[in-house]
Parts: C-alpha cells; sequence; structure tokens
C-alpha cells in the first residue's frame, strides 16, 4: 500500500 | 512503552478520515490512516517494535524510516497530551 508518514493536526 | 490515554477516543470517518477525540478537553484532532493505525495498535496495547515491524511490512517500508516516522508522531502526541509514556 501506499506509504504516507503518520501525522496528527489538531482542529 | 507509550500508552494511549484512556480519555483519548478514535473514530473513522467516511471516505478514509480519521478522528481521535480527547474527551476531557473538548479538543479533536484529524490523523491519517498511518497514524490511526499507529494509535489503534497503542490502544491495544501493542509495543512500538511491534507497531513498527507491522507498519513497514504493511507499506513494504524500511524499518528505521518507519520507527523514526513513528517516533516523530509519538512525540507530538506526547506533547498534547494524548499518549504517555511508561518505563
Amino acid at each position: 500500500k501506499t506509504y504516507e508518514k503518520p501525522a496528527i493536526k489538531k482542529q | 512503552m507509550y500508552r494511549l490515554r484512556q480519555g483519548l477516543r478514535l473514530r473513522r470517518g467516511p471516505s478514509e478520515t480519521f478522528w481521535a477525540f480527547d474527551l476531557e478537553s473538548g479538543e479533536h484532532y484529524e490523523v491519517n490512516g498511518t497514524a490511526f493505525a499507529v494509535l489503534e495498535a497503542l490502544e491495544g496495547g501493542a509495543e512500538l517494535d511491534m507497531i513498527v515491524v507491522t507498519l513497514a511490512d504493511e507499506y513494504g517500508k524500511c524499518e528505521d524510516t518507519v520507527r523514526a516516522d513513528v517516533a516523530e508522531l509519538l512525540e507530538m502526541c506526547e506533547t498534547e497530551g494524548l499518549v504517555t509514556r511508561e518505563a
């Protein structure tokens, strides 16, 4: 699967 | 060893959207699929090494790259108070 760097964004 | 804080709830939204809700502060966070997989694994009690190996295998990526990325994510989560680090 295409790897995405883990990311988190506060809303 | 990292643990998900008890007041955090992980939810899948429609069309590949993922959310983390902090029931204590009312803050919420949008996370991508990889980050969701990491947090979900932590919630299930998985060790960091196991998470890294699983993700590296699933995505066909080098373990060192995944480990660095996951460490960066967990540092951010720790800063936000979403995870705790245990000895």
